[in-house]
């Protein structure tokens, strides 16, 4: 099983850099003055298209506040820095209530997609298959090098088949080829939309596209705004934590760290998995039908838009976040609970379930800690509580060993590993006995989320140690 | 023998650094035999004065650096050795 790959790249740094901004103005109670300033303090005048890429930070910066692009589009920064508590307060007409996952239209680069190409590796050879086999005649000699005519193209690929040279290529927009349910198409403008009908929040396509143009509302604001407040705050934190802060930093670290941004209390979700696959267990060998799992909110969603009739078979249990705020919301009432992980597709499971208040990515701790001067690795360890195999809720296949470790699932198991198999795996349900799916929407599991900010190969190698 | 200590620290961690340690994958051979690669915690140094990721190279601190940046560095500090 393969994890998704992970490269550092210049829009991640920029994205942590602005966040590490945001998060010193919100804690210093001055973005009023200092947000319209943001733009031009992280795009060096010397940058290429300055202009354009501060028009582009302007509006994620209304992302990452929480703020929906599509109402605020055309409202200036300082405007909305003037008003910012009137913007991001809770009944704002210009929050962006279940819109999980916006893309930034200024930003999109609108890449043809679709298209066949001749690239240079055309060598005018003499047989000239791609002419022959093209049934619109669409292929015609210019320059020493075949061309397409786009108005005749009907995109059928016969011709990239033919060529002994592979010279032809399908231009394809990265974001529509990442998204594993088809909801992204174009708008009249020709870039990226989202349909949300379609979208199961997980994030992919945000991941996938090289001008950052597709980026998840944010709950930093009323996190940090809580921290500084009289509210208790108490952060749950993803078994998917170990390791996302270097190599040197240990989960105790972490926690400490935590602790020290302001938080109240700071608990592993990891407790809360243990728990889940107790319960799990005994539900998949009680019951006569095939059980998939709940832990992953943009599996679940998918299988509501997309298997409506597996819907019923979703596991009763729900998932560790939610236990575990539940839980704590019985227990303490008016505090604020704030999940923090990977992932994009628990801002849209927390909206719905209301098992905690915020969500919270590893990116967006990092850039906290760094706003507040924190360094994990100069602390102290903390202990940590949860079993190995809670630990392990973080990769794909670690549920379902988790779940073994209680009980021996008597029948076959599907490890969905990425959403781009579901239609697959789902087949071989109809036809196949199966007893138990473990879906994950990221390749890799929870460890390839969205939110990560280590190679989700490293991650593995961390929490499969915890085992030995 | 060249001394890399790459910083790991949070703050180097989330701005790139352990995207360097590709730049030393990718050198010649003959330089990659000269270099000892040890990760370090926070060296205090990104706080105020330098930009994250930070290199320390024989005693030496280099910042703002990127896999491309960190290739360079190497290849000319190891020539100035010879």
């Amino acid at each position: 099983m393969s994890e998704r790959s992970f490269v550092f790249n210049e829009v991640m740094k920029k994205r942590r850099q602005t966040l590490i901004e945001l998060a010193k103005m919100i804690d210093n109670g001055n973005l009023q003055e200092e947000l319209p300033k943001l733009p031009k303090k992280i795009i060096p005048d010397s940058s290429e298209q300055v202009y354009l890429e501060r028009e582009i930070l302007s509006q994620k910066l209304k992302i990452y506040l929480g703020l929906d692009y599509d109402k605020t589009r055309d409202i200036e920064l300082y405007e909305i820095a003037q008003d910012v508590e009137e913007f991001v307060s809770v009944d704002s007409e210009y929050k962006a209530y279940g819109k999980f996952i916006q893309v930034i239209k200024e930003a999109c680069d609108r890449c043809p997609s679709g298209r066949y190409y001749v690239t240079d590796l055309c060598r005018n050879c003499l047989a000239h298959s791609c002419h022959s086999v093209c049934p619109k005649k669409a292929i015609e000699i210019r320059n020493n090098r075949a061309y397409i005519d786009s108005e005749k193209c009907i995109g059928c690929g016969l011709c990239a088949n033919a060529c002994q040279y592979y010279s032809i290529v399908k231009l394809e927009r990265p974001c529509e080829t990442a998204c594993p349910v088809d909801a992204i198409s174009r708008d009249d403008t020709f870039a990226a939309d989202i349909s949300e009908e379609r979208c199961v929040s997980c994030g992919i396509c945000s991941t996938a596209c090289p001008f950052g143009a597709i980026e998840s509302t944010s709950d930093f604001f009323p996190v940090i705004r809580s921290l500084n407040g009289t509210d208790k705050t108490i952060a749950i934190i993803a078994p998917s934590i170990v390791s996302q802060f270097g190599p040197r930093t240990t989960v105790g670290q972490i926690k400490n760290a935590i602790m020290e941004c302001g938080f109240d209390e700071c608990l592993e979700v990891a407790i809360a998995a243990d728990y889940v696959a107790e319960k799990e267990a005994r539900l998949v060998n009680e019951e006569s039908h095939c059980v998939l799992t709940s832990c992953c909110p943009a599996f679940v969603d998918y299988v509501r838009k997309f298997q409506k009739p597996y819907e019923s078979q979703i596991s009763s249990v729900p998932s560790p976040m939610a236990v575990m705020g539940n839980d704590l919301k019985i227990i303490e009432d008016d505090t604020r609970i704030v999940f923090i992980g990977p992932c994009f597709a628990k801002r849209k499971e927390a909206w719905e379930n209301k098992s905690v208040d915020y969500v919270m990515t590893f990116e967006e701790l990092g850039a906290l800690f760094i706003a507040k001067g924190i360094e994990p690795t100069k602390l102290d360890d903390a202990e940590i509580g949860g079993t190995p195999e809670g630990w392990g809720f973080a990769f794909s296949g670690g549920v379902t060993e988790a779940l073994e470790a209680v009980d021996q699932v008597n029948g076959t198991v599907l490890r969905m590993n990425g959403l781009v198999e579901a239609s697959t795996l789902f087949k071989r349900v109809e036809t196949e006995p199966i007893k138990l799916i473990e879906g994950m929407a990221c390749r890799g599991g929870c460890i390839a989320g969205p939110g990560i900010t280590v190679d989700p190969r490293i991650a593995k190698q961390k929490i499969k140690k915890m085992k030995s | 023998m060249m001394e890399i200590k790459i910083c790991v620290g949070t703050t180097c961690h989330l701005l790139g650094s352990s995207s360097l340690v590709e730049a030393i994958n990718e050198l010649p051979e003959e330089i990659k035999t000269k270099i000892t690669l040890k990760y370090s915690t926070c060296f205090d140094k990104c706080q105020q004065e330098m930009v994250p990721p930070v290199v320390n190279i024989d005693g030496e601190f280099f910042d703002d650096l990127n896999p491309a940046k960190m290739k360079q560095l190497i290849i000319e500090k190891a020539g100035e050795d010879h």
